[in-house]
C-alpha cells in the first residue's frame, strides 16, 4: 500500500511585478487504489502541482512524500530513481523518440540502468498487447496515430509498474473519441494495477470518467463531492 | 523476429538516433572530417619536410660518410696508403674543392653568361663511384662537366667553352707581408663535356641548404695544377663499409690516427751543406700547430728554430741598404749550427734583444762598427686588408761576424717563390713595393755569391716581438743530426697522425642527418596555422551538434522524466558524438592526406618563398596519421561534450517545455542574477587580464610579445564573448516595447544567446586574426635605405667568392680601375665598407637546414664607428649606455673559459638567433662552433639586430676574426654606402645601379655580386610574409567554416521560428518584411563580429604597433568587413527568402 502524502505546498514563481503563487497550502493524501482528477483554468498551477509530485519540480514551501520518503529531500541520484521507479509520466505531447520503435519507446525507462531485462521486455509486450498495440510493436511513432502514440506513453508510463501515474492532459491532443478511448485504458490500467493516478485536465468528461476530483483554483484545492 | 531475444539498449538507441537523424548528423561527421584533416595535414606536412630535407641530404651525399679538412692542401698520395690501412672505410677519395665564378662567353647571345659562387670540384674517378648520377664522360685535362643548374645559369650546353676564374693559392698567407694579394684569381678555359641532373653526385654538397648547389666537375689533376697546389688535395672524402656506417667513434679513432708524412703536410726536410737536417714549410711561415706538432717530435734531439725576414731597408749615420735578409736564430759556437765569429775570430752570442749582429759585407756597407745603431725599416708582419705597413726598429750593433762557416750560411733562408729562385735582384718578382733603383752592384754581387745568406742576425725575442703574426714564428727549424739521424730517419719520425696536426674528421652523413631535422618545426608552424581552421571546425562540429541536440531537447527531457539519472544521458550523448567522431576522423585522415598534398603544392607555388625551391615529397608516415586520428577524437569529443554538457545539466521540466533556450541555467530571479553577476565578473577578469597581458609585451623580446599576443587577444574574445552572452540575454529581458525591426531581431537573438554569442565570437576571432597577423607583414621602405633600419642605410650588399684586397675607397685605386676625373667627382659620396667573410651555412630563413657552421663577418673599426641599423636588444653592461653604439660591444675581448672554449662577443639578427640558432633568450646566449682545427668557439650574443640584412650571419670584431680564422684573407663581404653630393637634393638613384654594374665587371673574376639592400631585405622578409600570408590563407579557411556554421545556425534559427515567422506573416508582415528580419539578425552578429574581431587585434598588436615594429593594415581591415558583411548578407538573404517564401498556414499548422 503506497501512501502519497502532500502537506502545505507552495508553489511562487519569482516575477516582474508582484511573485505569482500558484499554489498555496496545498494538502492532501493518496493511497493505492485512489484516482483523481485535477480540474482547473489554464495557469491555475495543475501542471505545477503534478511535477511536484513527479519529482519533476521543487515546491517553494511544504513537502511531498510516498510512504514517508520526502521527495524534496531527495539528491539528484534518488530523484532519477524516485522517477524511474515510483513515478509514471503520461503528458500530454506524448514525446516518444521518433528514431526508436514502439516496443523501444515503452522500454525507454528501463535503459536508466543498462538494458531491459527479459521479463521487462516480456512485460513492455504485455503492456502493448493491453492497449492494443501488440501487431504494431516494430512500427515507429511517424507510423501511428494520435490515440495510437498517447496509448504508447501510457504503455511507457506503466513499465516500471510505477505507485504513481501522473497524467498531464492526457488527451489534450485527442479527439473526444480517441480521448475517450485513451481515458478509458488509463482507468482500466489504473484498476488493474492498482496504483494511484493523478489526471490533470481542462476536461470534466475526462474528470468524469476518472472519479474522484478536485479543483484548483487561486492555488487552492478544493475536493469536490462526485 | 522474437522482440524478447532483440536486445534494446544505450548502443542500439545511439544507432538509432544516429541513423533516423543521418542528415543533420552528416554535418558533425563533416566538420571532424575537417579538423582531422587539418591535423593530419599539418603532421603530415611536417613529416614531409624532414623526410625531404633527410632524403636530399642524404642523397647529395651520395656515399660520402665522413670528410677531412686539412689545413691547408695535403698530397693526394698519403690518401693511397690511408686506403691500404683503413678498417673502417671502402673508400678514401682526394678532392679540391673550390668556389669560382664561371662565364660562358656565347651563353647569352653575344652577350657573356656568368654564374658566381659556383663550387669547383676537382675529382679523380673514384669520385663518380661515390654515387649513382655520373657524367657520360669524365672531365680529363681541359674538360669540365657542369649540373643542370650552373649549366642554367650559364646557358651552357656540352661543346661550350666555359671560362673558369680560379684561385691561384699561394703557399704564403696573402696577408702576410710576403703573401701574394695581386693576380689572385686566373681565368682558364675548359670545355663541356657533359651536364649532369642536379641530384646525387650532380647536387654534391657538404653543408645542408635545400638550395640546388651550382657545381662544376673538373680533373683532380688538372684543377691542382692550375691553382698551384700540383698533386694537392684540400677535401677527403670517405665512404664507411656496411657494418662501420653507424659507428663514428670508431671512424673519428681510425682517421685521427691515419699517418701523414712530412711532405703530405707541406713540410720539407733537407740536409743542408752544413751537415745539419733543416725543416721548412711551403707556407713559409709554420702556423702554430705543425710548428707544436713538429717540435714535440724533435724534443728529444738539439734544434733550433729559425725565423728569416727582410729588412726593406737598413740605414745608419754613414749609410744605407735595401732589401737585406735578416735571421733570428741563437748564435751558438757548436757546429753545425755555429759557430758565429767575429772579426777577431772570438765567438759571438745571440744579441740581446735591443741588439744585432752584421755580417762584414753589411757592417762595411753601412760602415758601422760595434756599439753603433742602426735603424731597421721593415714591412709589418701583416698587411692591413693587403695594404703594407712599414714598421722600424733602432738596434745597437753588438758584434761583426765574418762572411764564413755559419755567418755564410744561405740555406737559412726558405725558398720563396718570385724571389729566392731568381738569379739577379733586379728579376725578383716580389708581393711588396720593390723599387730595382735601389739595388746596387754590391746588391748584385752580394746575391750572386751568396744568394739570399742573412746580412743582420737578431734575437729571438726581438723577431718574436716584431714579426711574429697570427700565421706564426718560424719559418725554419734546424736539427742536429745525432746518433745517425738522416733525413729519413727525420722524415719518419716527423710523420704525423691527422689527430696530432689537430685536423678533425666531420661525419658529414650524421651531421647532414641532423641538419634535416630543420630549424622550422613545419609540423607545429602548419599546426599553428591551422589553429584557427581547427577552432573553426571545432566550433562548428559543437555547434552542429549542439543545433542536433537543441532539436531533441525534448528527447532529453523525456528520459531524464522517466528517471535517468544525468550521467546516463550524458553517456547517450557521448555514444553519439563518439561514433561520429570515428567515422569522420577516419574520414578526415583520407581529406587530411589530401590537404597536406595541397599545402605541398601550394608551397611549391604561391607559398615558394617559405620554401626557396620545390623539393618536398609527401611522406606519409603512420605516427603522423595515428597522431592525426588520436587528436582528432580527442579535441572533437571534447568539445562535443563542453558545449552539450549544459543540456544534461537542464531539469527535464525545462527540456520538456523547450523553454531551455531563454530559461538558462536557473529560472529564478536570484539564479539568474547570481548567473549574470558571474558572467560578469569572469568577463571582466578576462578583459582585465587581456589588458594586461598586452602591456606585458611593450618592450619584451619578441617571443613574450608573441605569447602576450595570443594570450590578450584570447581573453579579449573570451571576455567580449562572457559580455555578449550577458547582453543578448539582455536583450531577450529588455522592458522596453520593441518598436524597430531591429528590437525584434535583438530580442530573437537573444532568446539563445549562448549560439548567438558562438555566431559572433567565431566571426570575431576570424577578424582579429586576418587583420592581427596582417599587421606583423614586413615591408621594405620605398623611401631608400634608413640608417636605423635593417638596411643600416646601405645600398648595396654583396659578396665575392675570391677575396678583394684593394682599397676601393682610394681615388688612385678607383683611377686605376677606370673611372674619370668625372666619375671621381661623382663618386665622392660613395663609400665601401669592406668586411671579412669565413665561408659556411646560410642560416638566414631561407635555409631550412639546422646549420652548424653558419657565415662569419669580422666587422672592421669603420663599421663599428659608424653605427647604425636597429637593435631589439643589447646586452646591458657597465660600458654600454644607452645611448651608446652597441656596435662597439663588439670589441670586447675574447675570454677563454675553464674548457678552453673561446667566448666571443657577436652581434646577430634576431631572427637567426631565436629561429635558426634556437636561442630564444637572445642576449647572452652562446651559440658554439668547432673549427676545423678542434678549437671551440662560442659566439656570445651581444646585441640582436631587428630584420637586418645579415640575418644567417655572425658578426664578430674584425680583430676577433683575424685571431679565429687566420686563413681567411682578404675581404668577400661589401656594404656600399651611397650619398647624394649634398643634403638637399636626393640622390640620383641612377648612381646606384652604375657602382652596382661598375664593380661587378671590375671584379667579375673575383665573382662580386652585389644586390641592393631592399631586394635582399624583401628575399628574406618573403619568408616570413609567406608564412604571415598562408596563416591568413588558412585563416581565411577558417572563415570560410565560420560562415557555414553562422548559416547554419541562421537557418536553424528560422526552421525554429517556423511557427512564429508564420504567425507574423499571419498578423500581416510582408515577406519582405519577414525577409528583412532575418537579414537583420545576421547582419547584427557579423557586425558585432567584426568590431569584437577588431577591438581585440588592435590590442593584442598594440606592442608592435607601438613599438614600430608593426602597422595597421587598412586593407586587410577593409577587405575581411567587406567580405564578411558580404558573406553575412549572402547568408541572411538566403534564409530569409527560404521563410518569406513559406506558406504560413504551413507554419501554423505545426502549431
Amino acid at each position: 500500500m503506497t501512501v502519497l502524502a502532500v502537506h502545505g505546498l507552495k508553489k511562487v514563481y519569482p516575477s516582474p511585478g508582484q511573485p505569482v503563487c500558484v499554489l498555496n497550502n496545498v494538502e492532501f493524501e493518496l493511497h493505492s487504489g485512489d484516482r483523481v482528477a485535477i480540474l482547473g483554468p489554464s495557469g491555475s498551477g495543475k501542471s505545477t502541482l503534478l511535477n511536484i509530485i513527479g519529482g519533476l519540480d521543487q515546491p517553494t514551501e511544504g513537502r511531498v512524500s510516498v510512504d514517508g520518503q520526502v521527495v524534496s529531500e531527495m539528491d539528484e541520484t534518488a530523484l532519477s530513481r524516485y522517477r524511474n521507479r515510483t513515478v509514471g509520466f503520461v503528458f500530454q505531447d506524448h514525446h516518444l523518440l521518433p528514431q526508436c520503435t514502439v516496443l523501444e519507446n515503452v522500454l525507454v525507462p528501463c535503459l536508466a540502468s543498462g538494458a531491459p531485462e527479459r521479463e521487462e521486455i516480456e512485460w513492455a509486450l504485455a503492456l502493448l498487447e493491453r492497449v492494443g498495440l501488440k501487431d504494431r510493436i516494430w512500427h515507429r511513432p511517424g507510423e501511428l496515430s494520435g490515440g495510437e502514440r498517447q496509448r504508447v506513453a501510457l504503455a511507457r508510463a506503466l513499465i516500471r509498474r510505477p505507485a504513481l501515474v501522473l497524467a498531464d492532459e492526457p488527451t489534450g491532443n485527442l479527439d473526444r473519441t480517441t480521448g475517450e478511448h485513451v481515458a478509458q485504458l488509463l482507468v482500466e490500467l489504473h484498476q488493474e494495477q492498482n496504483n494511484i493516478l493523478i489526471v490533470v485536465t481542462h476536461s470534466e468528461h475526462l474528470a468524469a470518467m476518472i472519479g474522484k476530483r478536485c479543483r484548483l483554483e487561486n492555488g487552492q484545492l478544493t475536493w469536490e463531492n462526485t | 523476429m522474437d522482440p524478447k531475444r532483440r536486445v534494446f539498449s544505450i548502443g542500439k538507441l545511439v544507432r538509432a538516433t544516429l541513423w533516423y537523424f543521418c542528415w543533420p548528423f552528416i554535418g558533425v561527421v563533416l566538420a571532424v572530417a575537417v579538423t582531422t584533416a587539418v591535423l593530419v595535414g599539418a603532421l603530415v606536412l611536417g613529416d614531409s619536410l624532414r623526410h625531404s630535407l633527410r632524403h636530399q641530404a642524404i642523397d647529395r651525399l651520395g656515399a660520402v660518410d665522413d670528410a677531412l679538412f686539412p689545413a691547408g692542401f695535403l698530397r693526394q698520395d698519403c690518401t693511397r696508403d690511408w686506403q691500404e690501412k683503413t678498417h673502417v672505410y671502402s673508400q678514401i677519395v682526394p678532392v679540391i674543392r673550390v668556389s669560382a665564378s664561371l662565364e660562358n662567353p656565347s651563353g647569352n647571345g653575344d652577350r657573356t653568361a656568368r654564374a658566381n659562387g659556383v663550387q669547383i670540384i676537382g675529382c679523380p674517378p673514384a669520385f663518380w663511384t661515390l654515387g649513382h648520377v655520373k657524367p657520360t664522360r669524365q672531365p680529363q685535362g681541359r674538360e669540365i662537366v657542369l649540373n643542370e643548374k650552373t649549366a642554367e645559369l650559364l646557358h651552357a650546353k656540352v661543346g661550350d667553352r666555359i671560362v673558369v676564374w680560379l684561385p691561384v693559392l699561394h703557399g704564403i698567407p696573402a696577408e702576410s707581408s710576403l703573401g701574394r694579394r695581386a693576380d689572385v684569381v686566373k681565368p682558364s678555359a675548359a670545355v663541356v663535356v657533359d651536364i649532369v641532373t642536379n641530384e646525387n653526385l650532380g647536387a654534391f654538397q657538404l653543408a645542408g641548404s635545400q638550395e640546388i648547389p651550382r657545381n662544376a666537375y673538373v680533373d683532380l689533376a688538372w684543377i691542382a695544377e692550375e691553382i698551384g697546389q700540383p698533386g694537392g688535395a684540400n677535401v677527403v672524402l670517405f665512404s664507411r663499409k656496411a657494418e662501420f656506417l653507424h659507428d663514428t667513434g670508431k671512424a673519428l679513432a681510425e682517421v685521427a690516427q691515419l699517418s701523414i708524412s712530412p711532405e703530405d703536410y707541406g713540410l720539407h726536410v733537407t740536409r743542408t751543406r752544413r751537415g745539419y737536417l733543416f725543416l721548412t714549410t711551403e707556407r713559409l711561415i709554420f702556423d702554430p700547430a705543425t710548428e707544436k706538432a713538429v717540435t714535440e717530435r724533435v724534443k728529444d734531439l738539439k734544434f733550433q728554430r729559425v725565423f728569416i725576414y727582410l729588412a726593406e731597408r737598413v740605414t745608419c749615420p754613414n749609410g744605407e741598404a735595401w732589401y737585406a735578409t735578416v735571421a733570428a736564430v741563437p748564435l751558438v759556437s757548436d757546429s753545425p749550427f755555429g759557430p758565429f765569429l767575429d772579426t777577431a775570430d772570438r765567438p759571438v752570442t745571440t744579441p740581446a734583444e735591443d741588439e744585432c749582429v752584421l755580417n762584414e759585407w753589411m757592417a762595411q756597407r753601412l760602415k758601422v762598427k760595434p756599439g753603433e745603431q742602426i735603424t731597421l725599416t721593415y714591412f709589418a708582419p701583416e698587411t692591413d686588408g693587403g695594404d703594407i705597413r712599414r714598421e722600424t726598429a733602432v738596434l745597437k750593433v753588438k758584434a761583426i761576424v765574418r762572411l764564413q762557416g755559419a755567418a755564410a750560411d744561405p740555406e737559412l733562408v726558405p725558398e720563396v717563390r718570385g724571389l729566392t729562385d731568381k738569379k739577379t735582384i733586379a728579376d725578383w718578382d716580389p708581393p711588396f713595393p720593390f723599387d730595382p733603383s735601389r739595388v746596387t752592384r754590391e746588391d748584385e754581387e752580394y746575391w750572386a755569391q751568396y744568394r739570399a745568406t742573412p746580412k743582420i742576425f737578431v734575437s729571438p725575442e726581438f723577431a718574436e716581438e716584431h714579426w711574429a703574426s697570427r700565421y706564426g714564428k718560424t719559418t725554419g727549424i734546424r736539427v742536429l743530426p745525432t746518433n745517425g739521424l738522416d733525413e729519413e730517419s727525420l722524415r719518419a719520425r716527423l710523420t704525423l697522425s691527422v689527430g696530432e696536426l689537430g685536423w678533425q674528421l666531420q661525419p658529414v652523413r650524421e651531421q647532414a642527418l641532423n641538419a634535416s631535422q630543420g630549424t622550422t618545426p613545419f609540423d607545429v608552424l602548419f599546426l599553428a596555422f591551422n589553429l584557427f581552421v581547427v577552432v573553426a571546425s571545432l566550433l562548428l562540429t559543437g555547434l552542429l551538434f549542439v543545433l542536433n541536440v537543441e532539436k531533441r531537447a525534448n528527447q532529453l527531457g523525456l528520459v531524464r522524466a522517466v528517471g535517468w539519472p544525468r550521467t546516463r544521458v550524458l553517456f547517450w550523448l557521448l555514444g553519439e558524438s563518439s561514433v561520429l567522431t570515428v567515422v569522420g576522423t577516419l574520414g578526415g585522415v583520407l581529406l587530411g592526406v589530401g590537404y597536406a598534398k595541397l599545402l605541398t603544392q601550394a608551397l611549391h607555388t604561391i607559398w615558394l618563398p617559405a620554401l626557396g625551391v620545390p623539393f618536398l615529397h609527401l611522406a606519409v608516415t603512420p605516427f603522423a596519421i595515428i597522431l592525426g586520428i588520436v587528436l582528432g577524437i580527442a579535441c572533437s569529443l571534447l568539445v562535443t561534450v563542453v558545449m552539450t554538457q549544459r543540456f544534461v545539466r537542464f531539469t527535464p521540466q525545462v527540456l520538456l517545455m523547450g523553454t531551455w533556450a531563454s530559461e538558462g541555467m536557473g529560472g529564478t530571479k536570484s539564479g539568474r542574477e547570481y548567473g549574470r553577476a558571474i558572467g560578469i565578473l569572469v568577463a571582466v577578469i578576462a578583459l582585465v587580464g587581456a589588458i594586461l597581458l598586452a602591456g606585458l609585451g611593450f618592450g619584451s623580446d619578441e617571443r613574450t610579445q608573441a605569447g602576450a599576443f595570443f594570450g590578450s587577444g584570447a581573453l579579449m574574445l573570451f571576455g567580449l564573448w562572457q559580455i555578449l552572452v550577458l547582453w543578448f540575454r539582455g536583450w531577450l529581458r529588455m522592458k522596453a516595447v520593441v518598436r524597430r525591426i531591429t528590437g525584434l531581431a535583438a530580442r530573437n537573438l537573444g532568446r539563445n544567446p549562448t549560439r548567438s554569442a558562438l555566431s559572433t565570437i567565431l566571426m570575431g576571432l576570424a577578424v582579429f586574426l586576418v587583420i592581427s597577423v596582417s599587421s606583423f607583414h614586413l615591408d621594405v621602405s620605398d623611401r631608400g635605405p634608413d640608417f636605423t633600419s635593417g638596411d643600416g642605410g646601405f645600398w648595396l650588399v654583396g659578396e665575392s667568392d675570391h677575396p678583394i684586397f684593394s682599397d676601393l675607397n682610394s681615388v688612385a685605386v678607383r683611377r686605376s680601375l677606370g673611372l674619370s676625373d668625372a666619375d671621381l667627382v661623382e663618386w665622392k659620396n660613395v663609400r665601401i665598407y669592406a668586411l671579412r667573410r669565413r665561408a659556411g651555412e646560410d642560416a638566414s630563413c631561407l635555409n631550412l637546414y639546422r646549420t652548424r657552421e653558419p657565415i662569419v663577418l669580422g666587422i672592421d673599426d669603420d663599421v663599428i664607428a659608424r653605427g647604425g641599423f636597429r637593435f631589439t636588444s643589447v646586452m646591458k653592461s657597465a660600458e654600454n649606455r644607452a645611448d651608446s653604439n652597441p656596435w662597439e660591444l663588439l670589441k670586447r675581448p675574447p675570454v677563454i673559459d675553464a674548457e678552453g672554449v673561446v667566448h666571443v662577443p657577436a652581434i646577430v639578427d634576431d631572427a637567426t638567433a631565436k629561429y635558426a640558432f634556437q636561442k630564444w633568450r637572445g642576449v647572452g646566449e652562446n651559440f658554439e662552433m668547432v673549427l676545423p682545427t678542434g678549437k671551440r668557439v662560442a659566439f656570445q650574443f651581444v646585441g640582436l639586430l631587428d630584420n637586418s640584412i645579415f640575418q644567417g650571419r655572425i658578426l664578430i670584431w674584425e680583430r676577433t676574426f683575424r685571431e679565429l680564422f687566420p686563413d681567411v684573407a682578404g675581404y668577400r663581404y661589401f656594404l656600399i654606402e651611397i650619398r647624394s653630393s649634398d643634403d638637399v637634393r636626393p640622390l640620383d638613384k641612377t648612381l646606384v645601379t652604375k657602382v652596382q654594374q661598375f664593380l661587378e665587371k671590375n671584379f667579375a673574376a673575383e665573382g662580386l655580386q652585389l644586390v641592393s639592400t631592399r631586394e635582399k631585405l624583401r628575399a628574406l622578409y618573403a619568408v616570413q610574409n609567406t608564412y604571415l600570408s598562408t596563416f591568413q590563407s588558412l585563416g581565411g579557411l577558417g572563415l570560410l567554416l565560420g560562415t557555414i556554421g553562422l548559416g547554419a545556425v541562421v537557418f536553424r534559427g528560422v526552421v525554429e521560428r517556423q511557427t512564429e515567422i508564420a504567425l507574423l506573416r499571419a498578423v500581416g508582415f510582408s515577406a519582405n518584411r519577414v525577409h528583412l528580419l532575418v537579414l537583420v539578425e545576421n547582419m547584427i552578429v557579423l557586425l558585432l563580429g567584426l568590431g569584437i574581431g577588431v577591438i581585440s587585434s588592435l590590442l593584442a598588436v598594440a606592442p608592435q604597433l607601438l613599438s614600430g615594429r608593426g602597422h595597421v593594415p587598412w586593407q586587410a581591415a577593409i577587405t575581411v568587413g567587406a567580405l564578411m558583411l558580404l558573406i553575412g548578407f549572402a547568408t541572411g538573404h538566403v534564409a530569409g527568402r527560404w521563410i518569406a517564401r513559406q506558406q504560413p498556414a504551413m507554419g501554423l499548422r505545426r502549431e
